[in-house]
């Protein structure tokens, strides 16, 4: 195979993995927000379209270097650099099929295990079983276990604030008006230092720690008056029922989490464009021939991964976005919010730590945090065990797929 | 979609229609009464079995809740507090099905005195049954306000309610028995069946009043 030809079908296979991750992962990022019918599903196409893309295009390259790099050595593979870039499209379609297929199934997997499984079934079979950094996958599966514990931590307690603070209170209204900038504030902070410091990295603005959050605070400042000013119009009417008036409080919600639903396919984007480039990225190089001591994130490259999940999601996102809408029947905005507060900090901090987390973990976990602090009606917990099983299944099925389309490769080109 | 399946429907909404269902029941109690006092056998018949109707609605609502409660489904209440809510609800339909039931075994007399204060006695009950419904009705803004807040001070102040009615109406229960007892000329077979018939009546109001009280005890928690 020429190096062109590597580079188109690296590019298709990336494509067509960021069209599954945006079929599939979306549903997870975007559904609570139309589940407790803040955004309509078409706002939430919007939304997701919007943040998703700017999220990959701006922060998008730590994990994608360490999926490129870190659990297979690409310098082993420099004097046989057509095998890595095999290797590295095997990957692609290996984990991009495996999506495709739990998608059609129903099943949420991860699209990061799914590629990381991808990567390690490459390396076996080149290599053997020494070749993988096992340090890498280590932390990897150890990221599974802390992401979903993580994101639960922080959704609990941001739902017991709001229960304790807003929904106990004699005028839940009142304090749901007095508590909202607040919380937009925070969110507002966490975003924005968290892309300021050492982030933007493909923008090339290099913030010191007290600028960053001195600017951060500056936004926020901006998005607590804009909160103020929105939620200060909302009637308070101290003599109707409880029951009456609790809606109301849920309309302030539903306005916050817009932002969390933005927040949410920002760090989505920033994590989850990773899967589909950095193979490709991997791919591209080698057949380049240009020498691995910088393995930095084009531009061009990560435009694949960005355009391909909104393309996914457009055009498959939709209909899974549809019934998701409809299946959760027992979202408000208050818990929503809190759920995806919680996920997208968890995700956005762990991606800027180099590790590639799972969306779909994290909001597992997040969900189940405010369903402890007594948000939720009922959780399923055999769906959760079914969830757990496909998470474990991920690694060992999205390898050996790889290992087979690798040997087909091989034998197709190398002879 | 995989994780969307977590959710599930919060058992307070089917909690809610099972309710409507018992009152169903228990909102033909007035009429059977009326109809039994008033020696109208063929009324008494027809009563009863509307309520044996709505009774076996209940126990499929039941059902299903039971169906739909397994221990693989996390909620932010104990199940077995759930479980005993449902079996207490489930209690009123029956004592009132078991109601229509004995009225309709046979035709006895009516004491004087017991006619007076019978109304009164079921109108009490009601209440009970009446108030336990309000509370129902209230659960899912409970469970949304988290179990705590104004919510839980409302509510709990009808729990308040709730037990002082039922105490109401246990006195009126000794009331009547003493009635029934101390009637003379009253023969056996209308001795026995008006205390059955009272004693039914009044658990119809215990069964309320036990439903609400597991009610009280996930708001303590």
């Amino acid at each position: 195979m020429s190096p062109l030809i590597i580079v188109l079908l690296a590019a298709a296979f990336g494509f067509y993995m960021a069209w599954n991750i945006g079929a599939n992962d979306v549903a997870n990022a975007m559904g609570t927000s139309v589940g407790a019918r803040s955004v309509t599903f078409r706002q939430a196409i919007i939304i997701a379209a919007i943040f998703e893309f700017s999220g990959a295009m701006l922060v998008g390259n730590h994990v994608s270097l360490t999926v490129a790099k870190g659990i297979v050595d690409p310098f082993a593979y420099s004097k046989h650099a057509m095998i890595f870039a095999y290797g590295m499209l095997a990957t692609l379609l290996a984990a991009a099929l495996w999506v495709n297929l739990a998608t059609k199934l129903g099943m949420p997997v991860s699209t990061t295990h799914s590629i990381v499984g991808g990567v390690m079934g490459f390396g076996i079979v080149t290599h053997g079983l020494s070749s993988i950094e096992w340090g890498k996958v280590a932390t990897i599966v150890a990221s599974w276990v802390v992401s979903p514990i993580t994101g639960g931590i922080i959704s609990f307690f941001i739902f017991l604030f709001i229960s304790k603070k807003i929904l106990a209170d004699e005028k839940p209204v009142v304090a749901a008006k007095k508590y909202a900038p607040f919380l937009a504030f925070m969110v507002s902070m966490v975003l924005v230092f968290s892309m300021l410091y050492k982030g933007l990295k493909n923008l090339h603005l290099n913030f010191t720690f007290t600028n960053a959050l001195l600017i951060a605070a500056g936004v926020s400042v901006v998005f607590y008056a804009v909160i103020y000013k929105i939620v200060s119009n909302i009637p308070v009417d101290t003599t109707l029922p409880y029951k009456r008036r609790y809606p109301q409080v849920e309309r302030v919600f539903a306005i916050l989490q817009v932002i969390t639903a933005s927040y949410m396919a920002f760090s989505h984007g920033a994590n989850d464009v990773a899967n589909a480039v950095g193979p490709l990225m991997g791919a591209v190089y080698a057949a380049a021939l240009t020498s691995h001591k910088h393995l930095e994130m084009s531009m061009w490259v990560l435009s694949i991964g960005a355009v391909g999940i909104v393309a996914g999601l457009s055009m498959y996102g939709y209909k899974v976005i549809l019934v998701v809408g409809r299946k959760i029947t027992d979202m408000t905005p208050s818990r929503g919010f809190a759920a995806e507060f919680g996920a997208a900090t968890t995700v956005l901090v762990c991606s800027k730590m180099g590790l590639p987390i799972s969306t779909t973990h994290t909001l597992v976990g997040a969900v189940i945090g405010v369903g402890l602090a007594r948000g939720i009606g009922a959780l399923n917990l055999k769906v959760l065990k079914d969830i757990v099983v496909s998470w474990l299944l991920t690694l060992p099925i999205a390898a050996a797929l790889s290992a087979a389309i690798f040997m087909a490769l091989k034998g197709l080109f190398l002879g | 979609m995989g994780i969307f399946d977590l959710f599930r429907k919060s058992p307070f909404i089917a909690i809610g229609e099972m309710m409507r269902e018992v009152m169903e029941c228990t909102n033909r109690i007035p009429s059977l009464y009326d109809a039994f006092v008033n020696g109208d056998y063929e009324k008494v018949q027809q009563t009863a079995k509307e309520i044996s109707d709505h009774e076996y609605r209940t126990d499929e609502i039941k059902n299903s809740i039971r169906q739909s409660l397994p221990n693989s489904i996390f909620m932010p209440v104990a199940r077995g507090d759930l479980l005993q809510i449902i079996t207490s609800m489930d209690a009123i339909a029956d004592r009132t099905e078991d109601l229509g039931v004995l009225m309709t075994f046979k035709k006895i007399a009516v004491p004087e005195e017991l006619k007076k204060k019978i109304d009164d006695f079921v109108k009490v009950v009601l209440k009970v049954v009446e108030l336990s419904k309000s509370v129902i009705d209230e659960l899912e803004t409970l469970r949304e306000a988290s179990f705590t807040g104004p919510e839980a001070r409302h509510i709990v102040e009808l729990l308040d309610k709730i037990n002082e009615s039922e105490h109401e109406s246990d006195v009126f229960q000794y009331d009547l028995t003493k009635i029934v007892l101390n009637t003379e000329g009253l023969d056996c077979a209308s001795l026995m069946l008006w205390m059955k018939i009272i004693e039914t009546t009044g658990d119809i109001a215990n069964a309320a009043e036990k439903m609400a009280n597991r009610i009280r005890l996930i708001i303590s928690q």
